[in-house]
């Protein structure tokens, strides 16, 4: 009997050491907290790789001496950040700030993840926090019914870079005014060269036997630029439908499924094996849509030119502006000091990436000040911002994404798959996403 | 008739000789088809990252840069991951060797009500996908204040929570006759001593591979720092690493990840180098040494 | 170092409360009038009965009551009843395929898997000179991170310069067939991945039974020899029952471990026309559309699979398992 009862002793001692110190760390902490005067510490979880986070540490030590409100704690690491930063969001943990892609912005506005900085926003006057500033394309993923739940710090229009040497050794003028799908097409095949040195539509010309394409292609860039450059739309803009059947929209997955088949883009077995951004790199093929803030053009080892993407068959320009921003944690401790860093760390983020998403900062002048070694493919970027779009998220956004590739788009990338047989068989499915 | 017996010998030794070399023969091909990735990855180490891409691929660098490797190491603070992931390593490996050894032999030698019921539901937490029971998890740990620290990735470890050493202890176990023990209590040993000199000694292969599989679980976990640990300082080898992965603005630093990778692996290569060398040669079963 | 202070005073406090613990059980289980054995026995197995009430059981639990709402993971889940396994069994598109070849997967790689590594542990159980090397250079495939194993398996796969088909080149040639796409045309999916299974025989799974093998007492062996064995009667006769018990275990895990197949799917993102695996699904499912209701019914389906098809297995034991030591009641 006394044995048992020293042990139920122990017990509770044990147990309630064990929560002392848990209690006492995390006093401990909160006690540094309020010796630091009021500077709070705002964690700020990023995706960022090795230089990436070296470069923004070095913006957050400037901001931090700046500041006597907030002192940002950068957690970045690419790894899994999507199962990272939900997981802990939902667990009622995470950071203060975090970086969000459009998709996701827009799926944790709609849940109420991050926090509502409407009014916080109208009463600061910080250059970042001017609504009217931003495009409205580049603010779409982070509102909801008219409130702001974040910011967006980058707008990259996807642009068309070119390698000039292969265009130039194979005589065929840069892209200029009014360069539409048929001159797009007319250039890619003169610049898909086989190892005869023949061309596409040439006799004898040998397609097991090329050795550079015109263009490449593998599900990016997404199909949803060339729809809008059509005319058409995959998402009603009232999210009744997905109005993939309309003659604009046929048009856009027609004039993708053919340039995936036709000699001008490698073998989607070749891309896989060189790697998709390689083979530009390695000079296999001639030109490459890529994000605007890839800067392709100081990073490789030939003459390179950033231009627009060709407008579509009735003149309209159209092309997919990439967005990623930055929201603050609905569940913080430091709503105050985080909407602080928050603008303040946006405007400095908006000095460093190209492009920025705001009107003020999108201008020729500006981007030349910035970024002096681009000066050359500014014009095309920033004219680019004209027409960007983004996709119309909505709640079940990646529901609809998921079946609308791999119902549609992969069968039409990597097996050849016809869009006329596939779209009436994928539409219902995807309005039933919609409706979901 | 000596003649025969000598014919006999020399046949019975050439049929030696010739089952070892088949053997050899067996062992080095599939050897050298499971060393061939790891020279890619040594030689992706030692390439430049423009060589990674070049077509067609090269097999091994005209120039090796062997300072790959230290660079990859001076580019982040690997000295502070090696250290937090010693610290994991250490006190998860022993924490969960003791523990798991102790419940096994529970399971295996004792009989008390409900035990095969219970040790099923030990089985079946290993059929749940893990990505259902992340969060509740998570939300437990936030509860008890530990998320941050390093608590949620050793705490468990007394806990015996890996269920696949439990089973493979519990199989070893209950391999062993229940003579010896028999023969342990008539020689006046206590259950402890058993325990210790007789029963143990006997599954000391299976200690030494759970040793060696506790250690790697522990050095290449991945998920349990990606989600508990939120301060860069915290980080381990693993996470480190990724930092090279690259990300949506940087592309990955194939060589780097690859020589770090290499640097990673080596720790448990040499574990099990030296553990396997002690896995006791076959058990003779003659009843109990004094 | 303070990031290391307070995690290690709780890890030295753990196992004392543990143990005090099991042997409060201990005597409040003798008084309840167990016998000694039986209240030692499950005294033994608190540690772990104990990390599973607070961490395990509750998870079970709620990811079970999950699978009958709406949750988005943020906000309240709201119940709904069976509507999401209905929705699985009869609308969603990519359930049953996504079953079909989780299934099929695992019923190809468990019986190669278990057969392979034993093959290769009897192999590398010969005591020639420099076995060590062997056995260590075997065990390397386990030691790579997951990341680089899946580059690995990139590259390995390359249809245009890739090692695989390189050597499968002559024999394609043979045939008359192109060089298989193997990650971009469905049909050649799963077989892809069962070509990768091939390299999970190598590592954990061989030194398990290594350490199996190495546990059959040698005047065993020694027996069967003076009456001139054959070594398949051997194996047969002495070797497989003596490692029966490790057989079930690789069974059991490699059927455990193949139904949840998932990084190494997600890292070498295959096309997915022939379905995704179960794991995938559950992933997309819960973390990228946030549906953790329809992710947990996913999920609880497939435990229902691994949980029927374990009993399965364990029903037949009686057959082929051979425990030295059949517990004395």
């Amino acid at each position: 009997m006394n044995k048992k009862v020293s042990k139920v002793l122990i017990t509770l001692l044990a147990f309630s050491l064990l929560f002392t110190s848990c209690g006492s760390s995390s006093n401990g902490k909160s006690d540094k907290e309020a010796d630091k005067q009021e500077k709070v510490t705002i964690r700020l979880s990023t995706w960022a790789g090795e230089e990436e986070a070296k470069e923004l540490q070095g913006i957050i030590d400037k901001l931090n001496a700046k500041s006597d409100k907030y002192k940002i704690v950068q957690d970045s690491n690419p790894a899994d950040y999507d199962t990272r930063i939900t997981t802990q969001l939902s667990g009622g943990g995470g950071p203060d700030l975090f970086w969000v892609s459009a998709q996701r912005a827009a799926q944790f506005a709609a849940n109420g993840v991050m926090l509502d900085i409407t009014d916080k926003l109208n009463s600061s006057s910080s250059p970042a926090a001017k609504v009217s500033d931003y495009f409205d394309t580049a603010l779409q993923p982070f509102k909801k019914d008219d409130k702001v739940y974040g910011l967006p710090w980058i707008e990259q229009p996807i642009v068309l870079y070119i390698n000039k040497d292969l265009f130039d050794k194979a005589g065929v003028p840069v892209p200029g005014e009014g360069w539409n799908w048929d001159k797009f097409l007319e250039t890619a095949k003169k610049l898909t060269i086989d190892s005869n040195g023949k061309h596409p539509g040439e006799s004898g010309f040998d397609s097991k036997n090329v050795k550079q394409w015109g263009f490449t292609l593998n599900g990016w860039p997404p199909v949803q630029m060339f729809i809008w450059q059509a005319g058409g739309d995959v998402i009603a803009p009232d999210f009744s439908n997905s109005p993939i059947d309309t003659p604009e929209a046929k048009a856009g997955f027609k004039f993708y499924s053919d340039l995936i088949n036709s000699p001008m883009v490698p073998p989607q077995q070749t891309i896989k094996d060189r790697g998709f951004d390689a083979m530009f790199k390695n000079k296999q093929v001639a030109m490459f849509m890529g994000g605007a803030a890839d800067a392709l053009e100081t990073k490789v080892d030939f003459k390179c030119m950033v231009c627009e993407v060709p407008v579509g068959p009735k003149g309209e320009k159209a092309t997919l502006g990439d967005v990623l921003g930055m929201g603050i944690n609905a569940n913080t401790k430091n709503k105050d000091a985080a909407f602080e860093a928050l603008v303040d760390l946006t405007d400095a983020i908006h000095q460093w990436k190209v492009m920025p998403p705001r009107k003020s900062l999108a201008t020729v002048d500006e981007m030349e000040k910035l970024h002096p070694e681009r000066k050359d493919s500014m014009n095309a970027i920033i004219n680019s911002m004209d027409y960007a779009r983004q996709y119309r998220y909505f709640k079940n956004y990646p529901d609809w994404d998921n079946m609308f590739w791999t119902q549609l788009m992969d069968p039409i990338v990597n097996a050849h798959g016809n869009p006329e047989k596939l779209i009436p068989t994928v539409k219902p499915q995807l309005d039933a996403t919609l409706k979901k | 008739m000596e003649n025969a017996i000598s014919k006999q010998n020399t046949s019975a030794k050439r049929k030696k000789v010739i089952k070892s070399t088949i053997t050899y023969i067996i062992l080095s091909a599939i050897a050298v088809l499971i060393l061939l990735p790891f020279f890619w990855m040594l030689s992706t180490a030692l390439k430049t990252n423009a060589d990674i891409f070049e077509w067609p691929p090269v097999l091994f660098p005209k120039s090796p840069h062997w300072e790959n490797f230290a660079n990859a190491w001076k580019a982040l603070p690997f000295n502070k991951y090696l250290l937090n992931t010693i610290f994991v390593v250490v006190l998860g490996m022993t924490g969960e060797i003791i523990s798991e050894t102790i419940v096994a032999y529970g399971f295996a030698r004792f009989n008390f009500p409900g035990k095969n019921i219970i040790f099923f539901i030990l089985l079946a937490t290993m059929m749940l996908p893990f990505h259902v029971t992340l969060i509740p998890t998570f939300i437990i740990w936030k509860k008890l204040g530990l998320v941050g620290t390093f608590d949620p990735l050793v705490l468990r470890s007394w806990t015996a929570w890996g269920p696949f050493y439990v089973f493979l202890l519990r199989q070893f176990f209950m391999g062993i006759p229940t003579e010896l023990d028999d023969a342990a209590e008539i020689d006046g040993a206590s259950p402890m001593q058993t325990f210790f000199h007789i029963i143990l000694p006997q599954i000391k292969p299976a200690l030494l591979a759970v040793c060696v599989f506790a250690f790697k679980g522990y050095w290449n976990d991945f998920l349990g720092p990606l989600v508990y640990l939120t301060d860069m300082d915290y980080y381990t080898m693993n996470m480190g690493m990724y930092f090279f992965m690259g990300g949506v603005s940087e592309a990955p630093k194939w060589n780097y990840l690859m020589a770090m990778s290499s640097i990673v692996a080596l720790p448990t290569i040499l574990l099990f180098f030296f553990a396997q060398k002690y896995f006791v040669e076959g058990v003779t079963f003659t009843g109990l040494k004094d | 170092m303070e990031r290391y202070l307070g995690t290690f005073e709780r890890w030295l406090i753990v196992p004392v409360i543990l143990t005090a613990i099991a042997f409060a059980t201990y005597y409040l289980l003798k008084r309840h009038g167990w016998k000694q054995r039986q209240a030692t026995g499950f005294a033994l197995i608190t540690p772990w009965l104990v990390g599973f009430i607070i961490f395990t059981a509750f998870p079970l639990i709620y990811s079970l009551y999950l699978s009958f709402t709406d949750y988005s993971l943020f906000g309240k889940p709201k119940w709904v009843g069976l509507k999401n396994y209905i929705w699985l069994f009869t609308k969603d598109v990519e359930f049953w395929p996504s079953v079909k070849i989780t299934l099929l997967y695992a019923a190809l790689t468990v019986p190669i898997g278990v057969i392979g590594s034993l093959l290769v542990a009897l192999l590398l159980n010969k005591k020639v000179k420099g076995i060590g090397v062997f056995r260590t250079i075997y065990y390397l495939p386990a030691v790579l991170p997951e990341v680089a194993v899946a580059l690995l398996w990139r590259w390995l796969f390359n249809s245009d310069s890739g090692l695989l088909n390189y050597f499968l080149s002559p024999i394609l040639k043979l045939f008359g067939l192109g060089k298989p796409n193997w990650f971009g045309d469905p049909k050649f999916v799963l077989p892809a991945f069962v070509i990768m299974s091939v390299w999970g025989i190598f590592g954990t799974n061989t030194v398990v039974f290594l350490a199996g093998l190495q546990g059959v007492p040698k005047s065993l062996y020694e027996v069967a020899d003076l009456d001139g064995a054959s070594s398949y009667k051997k194996f047969k006769y002495i070797t497989a029952p003596q490692i029966s018990p490790i057989i079930l275990l690789q069974i059991i895990m490699g059927m455990i471990s193949s139904l949840q197949i998932f990084t190494v799917a997600m890292f070498v993102r295959p096309t997915t026309a022939a379905g995704k695996f179960m794991n995938q699904l559950i992933y997309e499912r819960g973390f990228t559309q946030l549906h953790m209701g329809e992710a947990s019914a996913v999920a609880w389906v497939l435990f229902v699979i691994i949980l029927a098809l374990t009993l399965l297995v364990f029903r037949s034991t009686p057959a082929w398992v051979y425990y030295e030591a059949e517990v004395k009641r």
